[in-house]
C-alpha cells in the first residue's frame, strides 16, 4: 500500500475544502427551497448546471507563498447561457449557474484561509513548528572528527526553546573545510574536522513529518531539513551534548 | 425480476468470483520453491557447469541462491514470487556484497572465491560535503548545507564463500533520515539510490583486500526491477 505513504495528507486544507463544499450546499438548497415550486428545475439539473457553471478561465497568481487561482472568464457560465437562452429556459437555471462561477472564488476564499490558519499553526522559523515531538530523539555520529560525546535527551527538549534562527553561511562553512584540506596532506585526510558531525534523528514537526537535525561539532547550533528548507539555529545556553562518556 | 435479468446477474457474480480466484492465486505465495532441476534451467550460462551451493529462504517471497559456474566462478541468483511464478530477479558473477530490498527489510547478500580470503565487510555511508545557493539576496533565498556524512558497520563474512546479513540498523536509520528531507532537494543534494552505500573487503588481520580470485575471469551480472542494486566499492580517497 505504497500510496498511503506518498499521498500527504493536508489536515488543514482538507477541513477547509471541506468546510467551502458544505457552505455551497446548504446555499443552493436555500435557494432551491426558495425558488417557486411551479418553476424550479429539477435537483439533477441543478446538480448539473452548477457544475457547468463552475468551468472558467481562471489565472494562477503566488500570493503570500500560495499558488492563488482567480476565475476570470466564465465559459461554463457563457455556454449554459447560449443553449438555455434558445429554448428560453435561461431564466429558470441562472442562479444555479452563477452559484456555481461563484464558487470558483469560494475555493480562492478557502485556500487563502487554510494558508492563513498553517501560517498561525505552523508558523514559519519558529523552531517549535520544526522540533515539536522530541520524545525519540537519538543521537548518531556521522563524522569521525564528531568527539565521543553524550547526548542528554530530557535536557535537549528543555533547550529547544532557547534556540534562535541565524543566517546560514553555507559557503563559509565549506570553505572553511576546504582551507583545512589544502593545509593537509594526501594521507592526514582523517584530521578534518566537520562542522556539523552529529545527526539527531527521531524528531517530528508540528505537520507530522519527520525532522532531521544535524548538529554543530559544540552542541549549540543545529540545521533543520525540512520538506522545502533549511534552517539554522543557534543557542548559546544549549547543554544538552557533554563531551566525553559518563561513567555511570 | 425476470429471467433474463437473473442470468445476466449470476453471470457477472461469476465473473467477479473467478477474477478475484485468479487472482488471490496468483497473491498465495507456495511453501515449496524450485527444485534444483527448475533452478538450474532458468539460470545463464548454459553450456558451462553449475553447482547449486545452498537454497536459503530470505523471506516469503525471495529465495537467495548461490552457485559455482565452471568450478571457480562464484555466483548468485535471487528469486522473487512475481506474477504467481519464481522469477529470477538478478544475477551476479563477481560483485562484491549487493543490496537486496526485499519485502520489509533490505538485506545485503554475497557469494565470493574463499581465496581472496575475506574475514568480514565494512558498508559505508558516504556523503561529500556539498552546499547550494539559490536566488542569493532576494526574499526566497535559499541555503542548504549538506555535512560530510562517513559511517560505517562491519558484518562478519562468515565460514562459507557466500552469506547474507540485513542491513545493519544504526546505518539504515541513518541513511533514512538523511535522505527523509528536503522532499525536492536541489540537484546537487539529491541521492540516486535508495541506499547510496559502498564496501570495502577486510582479511583477518583488518587489512583492505581486494577480490582478485572472485574477479579472476571477468563476469557481470543482472541486476533489474527494484529488488537488488550493485553497491560501489570503497574509493578510499573519500574518506576523512
Amino acid at each position: 500500500m505504497n500510496f498511503m505513504f506518498e499521498f500527504e495528507w493536508n489536515t488543514i486544507e482538507m477541513v477547509c475544502t471541506a468546510t467551502a463544499w458544505a457552505i455551497l450546499c446548504f446555499w443552493i438548497i436555500h435557494m432551491y427551497k426558495k425558488h417557486d415550486p411551479e418553476k424550479r428545475p429539477k435537483k439533477r439539473k441543478i446538480v448539473v448546471i452548477f457544475l457547468v457553471g463552475l468551468f472558467s478561465v481562471s489565472i494562477d497568481l503566488p500570493v503570500f507563498g500560495e499558488m492563488i487561482s482567480i476565475a476570470i472568464l466564465p465559459i461554463g457560465l457563457a455556454v449554459a447561457y447560449t443553449v438555455l437562452n434558445r429554448s428560453r429556459r435561461w431564466e429558470v437555471y441562472s442562479r444555479y449557474a452563477w452559484s456555481g462561477f461563484a464558487a470558483n472564488y469560494l475555493f480562492m476564499v478557502t485556500t487563502l484561509v487554510a494558508a492563513f490558519l498553517s501560517s498561525q499553526l505552523y508558523p514559519e522559523g519558529e523552531i517549535e513548528t520544526y522540533l515539536d515531538d522530541v520524545s525519540g530523539a537519538e543521537l548518531i555520529t556521522i563524522h569521525p572528527s564528531a568527539k565521543e560525546s553524550e547526548f542528554n535527551a530530557e535536557q535537549f527538549e528543555e533547550d529547544v526553546s532557547g534556540f534562535e534562527l541565524e543566517d546560514a553561511d553555507v559557503i563559509g562553512w565549506y570553505e572553511e573545510v576546504m582551507e583545512q584540506e589544502q593545509d593537509l596532506e594526501t594521507n592526514e585526510r582523517n584530521q578534518i574536522k566537520e562542522k556539523f558531525p552529529y545527526l539527531i534523528t527521531g524528531i517530528e514537526s508540528k505537520e507530522g513529518d519527520s525532522v532531521p537535525v544535524y548538529l554543530e561539532a559544540d552542541g549549540k547550533g543545529m540545521l533543520l531539513n525540512t520538506k522545502e528548507n533549511q534552517y539554522y539555529y543557534r543557542s548559546e545556553s544549549a547543554s544538552f551534548l557533554k563531551e566525553g562518556v559518563s561513567e555511570e | 425480476m425476470s429471467r433474463k435479468q437473473k442470468g445476466i446477474l449470476v453471470l457477472i457474480l461469476a465473473c467477479i468470483i473467478g477474477i478475484s480466484v485468479y487472482f488471490s492465486q496468483r497473491m498465495v505465495v507456495p511453501d515449496d520453491f524450485l527444485s534444483e532441476q527448475e533452478i538450474l534451467a532458468g539460470l545463464p550460462l548454459e553450456n558451462l557447469d553449475k553447482e547449486i551451493q545452498d537454497i536459503i529462504q530470505i523471506d516469503e517471497k525471495t529465495y537467495f541462491v548461490p552457485y559455482i559456474a565452471d568450478e571457480n566462478v562464484y555466483s548468485t541468483s535471487i528469486f522473487k514470487w512475481l506474477d504467481g511464478k519464481w522469477t529470477n530477479v538478478s544475477e551476479s558473477t563477481w560483485a562484491g556484497p549487493l543490496l537486496l530490498q526485499a519485502d520489509s527489510e533490505p538485506y545485503v547478500f554475497w557469494n565470493i572465491h574463499p581465496g581472496d580470503n575475506v574475514e568480514n565487510w565494512e558498508l559505508y555511508f558516504l556523503y561529500s560535503r556539498d552546499y547550494s545557493l539559490s536566488y542569493p539576496g532576494s526574499e526566497d533565498e535559499k541555503t542548504f548545507y549538506m555535512p560530510h556524512i562517513q559511517v560505517s558497520e562491519t558484518i562478519s563474512k562468515g565460514e562459507e564463500s557466500y552469506g547474507y546479513a540485513p542491513l545493519p540498523v544504526e546505518l539504515k536509520n541513518t541513511v533514512e533520515a538523511v535522505t527523509t528531507n528536503p522532499k525536492s532537494p536541489p540537484e546537487t543534494l539529491s541521492f540516486s539510490m535508495k541506499y547510496p552505500l559502498s564496501w570495502q573487503a577486510h582479511n583477518s588481520e583488518g587489512e583492505a583486500v581486494i577480490l582478485e580470485k572472485t574477479r579472476q575471469y571477468g563476469g557481470g551480472g543482472r541486476y533489474g526491477g527494484d529488488y537488488v542494486s550493485m553497491l560501489n566499492e570503497l574509493i578510499e580517497e573519500e574518506l576523512e
